[in-house]
């Protein structure tokens, strides 16, 4: 580095200091909103727990002899029950005789991209030991392990895990799998397998585990920091069946408009013996509507991103399109005593980025200082600078890289503008 | 007139600069302005949402028992004991708290999922529906519980082969059979409180799905329309005292209501999520004013440094104007109106530019914080140029060229001001 160069730095300081603050609020603000995207990114990558694609869903109700919708908790009579649980059968056969499904199962709470929790505890007492794990609750015919493509964390294909929930076991999860705060405890909870296990501390309430899955997520950008999953089987031809407010049907590839004209052009598909139907859908859709606030959330910050470069793309053409205008006397005198373009291109650009350098060595020091403000304000899920160190470094990196781009754009035209500078010419003129 | 002759000459003296001021004070108030008009969308009054300012909701209750708590909106008997009698409320509608998807076919059609919702008859006073045919539900409709339903005008065309009229026809929602006894016209998505795509009296709806456990959690939502002149504090303070009443009530059975600063404004509901929380929008209004401000200081600091270039380049001839007795002030307010001008420019191209975003592409950057984002629909939905145009927003864009226009050219024209005539006219600019 030149010290002609920081003496020119030193000349214009006042400018220059006007353009390290702008440089130094534009880099804080890209700096935050690439770090939210990267964290909302990495915690996209977690594994869902399930295959949703070309699965369908539909909401299960009950009608009365008048046509009501009826709250299965009102039901009062077995021989109501009856009924309702014949319709739900014969509507569930049907379903599966389609030439266009793959599998089909009922639930209630067990599909991902639905924000309830239905949270507690599977507990094991071992001697004086106690061990709790808290799972959000997913009750599900065994079909279902093959209808959502259950994701097994010991390798076993949904058809093996639909046979464990056919013995009537339960699958379960690590919380740990997802719970960034809880991995450091590493317990094991695999030897829980085979145990029995007291479901929301009521004794009278035993499962035994049969295998282990991977947390069934709520939603692609939601760490549950708490709950693991546990599915919990219904059999389907015993009475909690009736409980299953969800329907849920796996079609071939490719069948999906199949399915959806055979569920649409036979209405008792639709509308079975006194069981109904509503609001089938893709469970894209779900997908959609639970992810679409933080996919606007990335949007956002995208195009702030962009237009924040943008302004500064803008503000480094003009001022340094004007310096190029004022300094054309002195890039004439030094091309005359033999300076190269490259020399006067290097000059305006390098200056540029010694300025883009003191800004983010002075947002470097800015964040650390701040760090636990930045946190607790501004982020939404406060983490420890420890943890979340290499992501506050890739997100710092790629900020100054793509402020470095705006600079060699925006600085780039002007002084190619000064490379083309004719020394006679300009000292003609002066 | 000499102002514009001006910003004429520097256009085509310096068109760079010029330009790049335009274009940076463009995309600062488009930025600006884009986000204050889709987070003014729940300001704007338009059909049937025309006295916005003056409807107000009862959103939620949050109860704790001695073992269990949870939120949600109120039965219809909980929502009347709290928001009956309500000193300054003009009118009081007791509806579904939002339009639920059901299945709607013809008779032997194919069903689609369409919005419903669930209303009494104030409903149709409080809002002001375009009716095409038909009228609005009668107090003596409602209770009689008889199966009449108002469609949309886009949900009969959907169902019904063109006619005369849609009114009599027969239509099949949740698997019973209803009767068309109006038709409105269709209502923009984003006014989700107003919006869906029938309408049937809450009474031949049956059950609303009230939650079997607790007799004050249920789907209604009190609607209030406020006299004029009232504040919404006024009906706050009321609601707090009988959520203090209620509470001494039960405090033997240990059962107890949370207030969250009920009843809310549009602008409340729609900042918060869930039932069980107090209105947030304070505390989103603020960030939003934080963002403006840095919206405006990084363009500021890159245009006042491109206005202090062009100011350098005229330093010759303010300097003349001060030797012919122009006074420093004159000097600055001229500068300032030039610039302003200029800003203006911008700002306008700025305003032109969001307006064709917000109706274009807004739908993909407004979330739905508060709102019950249950259908497609909504994803699609972008407000139509009568819900942008507003004086509000036209006051707004002066406000924020202005204070650009100050943050920008302030100092620049004072220092220009203050140059010595005779160095000026010597073309000794030494306010470098």
């Amino acid at each position: 580095m030149s010290r002609a160069l920081l003496s020119q730095i030193k000349n214009d300081w006042k400018e220059n200091i006007w353009l390290v603050i702008e440089l130094l609020v534009v880099a804080l603000i890209i700096w935050w909103l690439v770090l939210n995207i990267l964290r909302t990114y990495k915690d996209s990558q977690y594994p869902l727990g399930a295959d949703i694609e070309n699965v369908y869903a539909a909401d299960i109700s009950y009608i009365d002899e008048n046509g009501e919708k009826w709250n299965l908790e009102s039901a009062t009579s077995i021989e109501e029950c009856r009924v309702y649980g014949s319709g739900l059968h014969a509507m569930l056969a049907r379903i599966r005789d389609l030439p266009s499904v793959e599998s089909a199962a009922l639930g209630s709470n067990a599909l991902p991209y639905i924000f309830s929790h239905m949270g507690g505890g599977l507990t094991y007492i071992d001697g004086k030991d106690t061990t709790e794990v808290y799972v959000n609750q997913r009750h599900m015919s065994p079909e279902g392990a093959k209808v959502l493509k259950l994701e097994s964390a010991s390798g076993l294909t949904p058809d093996q895990l639909q046979k464990i929930l056919e013995q009537g076991l339960i699958l379960f999860s690590d919380p740990q799998d997802i719970d960034i705060i809880r991995q450091s405890e590493k317990y094991d909870v695999s030897k829980l397998i085979g145990k029995d296990l007291i479901v929301n501390g009521d004794p009278s309430q035993i499962v035994k585990a049969g295998g282990l899955i991977k947390t069934i997520r709520r939603n692609d950008y939601e760490l549950n920091f708490t709950s693991g999953t546990a599915v919990i089987p219904v059999d389907e031809h015993q009475v909690p069946i009736l409980q299953m407010n969800t329907l849920m049907v796996r079609v071939k590839p490719g069948r999906e408009s199949d399915f959806e004209k055979s569920m649409q052009s036979e209405p008792t598909l639709i509308n079975p013996q006194r069981v109904a139907l509503f609001r089938l859908r893709p469970l894209e859709h779900d997908k959609l509507l639970t992810t679409w606030n933080n996919e606007v959330t990335n949007r956002t910050y995208s195009a702030g991103i962009l237009f924040l470069l943008i302004i500064v793309f803008i503000g480094l053409l003009g001022t340094f399109w004007y310096r190029v205008y004022l300094r054309t006397p002195e890039i004439a005198v030094r091309k005359s005593f033999g300076a190269t373009d490259g020399d006067i291109f290097r000059r305006f650009v390098s200056e540029a980025l010694l300025l883009l350098l003191a800004a983010l060595v002075l947002a470097i020091c800015l964040c650390i200082a701040l760090i636990d403000k930045l946190n607790a304000g501004l982020l939404e899920y406060p983490a420890s600078f420890e943890t979340w160190e290499w992501d506050f470094a890739l997100a710092g990196l790629f900020t100054g890289a793509l402020m470095a781009l705006m600079i060699l754009i925006g600085v780039g035209i002007p002084a190619w503008r000064a490379m083309k500078i004719q020394p006679a010419i300009a000292l003609k003129e002066e | 007139m000499n102002y514009i002759r001006q910003i004429i000459f520097e256009m085509r003296h310096h068109p760079l600069m010029t330009w790049l001021s335009i274009i940076g004070t463009a995309i600062a108030i488009f930025l600006i302005m884009s986000d204050y008009m889709i987070a003014n969308i729940d300001n704007v009054s338009v059909s049937p949402e025309s006295r916005r300012s003056r409807i107000v909701y009862g959103y939620g209750v949050d109860i704790y028992y001695p073992e269990i708590n949870g939120s949600s909106c109120l039965s219809n008997q909980f929502a009347h004991e709290m928001y009956d009698n309500l000193d300054g409320a003009e009118l009081i509608s007791y509806s579904s708290y939002d339009a639920f998807e059901q299945n709607m076919t013809t008779k032997g059609g194919i069903p689609e999922i369409r919005k419903v919702k669930a209303v009494d008859e104030n409903y149709w006073e409080i809002y002001d529906y375009n009716f095409e045919e038909g009228k609005p539900m009668t107090k003596e409709e409602v209770e009689s519980g008889i199966r009449n339903v108002i469609l949309t005008r886009s949900t009969a065309e959907n169902f019904f082969s063109k006619q005369e009229s849609y009114l009599g026809r027969e239509i099949m929602i949740d698997g019973k059979s209803w009767t068309v006894s109006g038709i409105i016209s269709d209502i923009n998505p984003l006014l989700d409180i107003s919006h869906s795509d029938a309408f049937i009296s809450h009474v031949a709806a049956g059950k609303l799905n009230e939650m079997t456990w607790s007799p004050y959690m249920g789907t209604y939502l009190p609607i209030i329309l406020m006299k004029e002149g009232v504040d919404i504090s006024h009906l706050k303070n009321q609601i707090k005292n009988r959520y203090d009443a209620f509470n001494a009530k039960h405090k033997s059975e240990d059962i107890r209501l949370v207030y969250h600063e009920q009843p809310w404004s549009i602008r409340e509901r729609h900042a918060t999520a869930g039932t069980n929380k107090s209105p947030e929008s304070g505390g989103k209004d603020k960030m939003r004013l934080i963002g403006y401000a840095i919206l405006l200081l990084v363009p500021a600091i890159n245009l006042s440094s491109m206005t202090r270039s062009r100011m350098r380049q005229r330093v010759s001839e303010i300097g003349l104007r001060r030797a012919f007795g122009c006074t420093r002030g004159r000097i600055v307010a001229d500068l300032l109106t030039e610039n302003f001008i200029l800003t203006l420019i911008g700002g306008a191209i700025g305003l032109t530019l969001s307006i064709i975003f917000i109706t274009c592409f807004s739908n993909y950057f407004i979330s739905y914080v508060g709102m019950w984002l249950n259908s497609i629909e909504l994803t699609k939905a972008r407000p139509s140029f009568m819900m942008l145009f507003s004086w509000r927003a036209f006051a707004a864009i002066v406000v924020f060229c202005l204070l650009l226009n100050i943050f920008s050219a302030g100092i620049p024209a004072l220092k220009a001001a203050f140059t010595n005539p005779a160095e000026a006219i010597n073309g000794l600019n030494n306010h470098k």
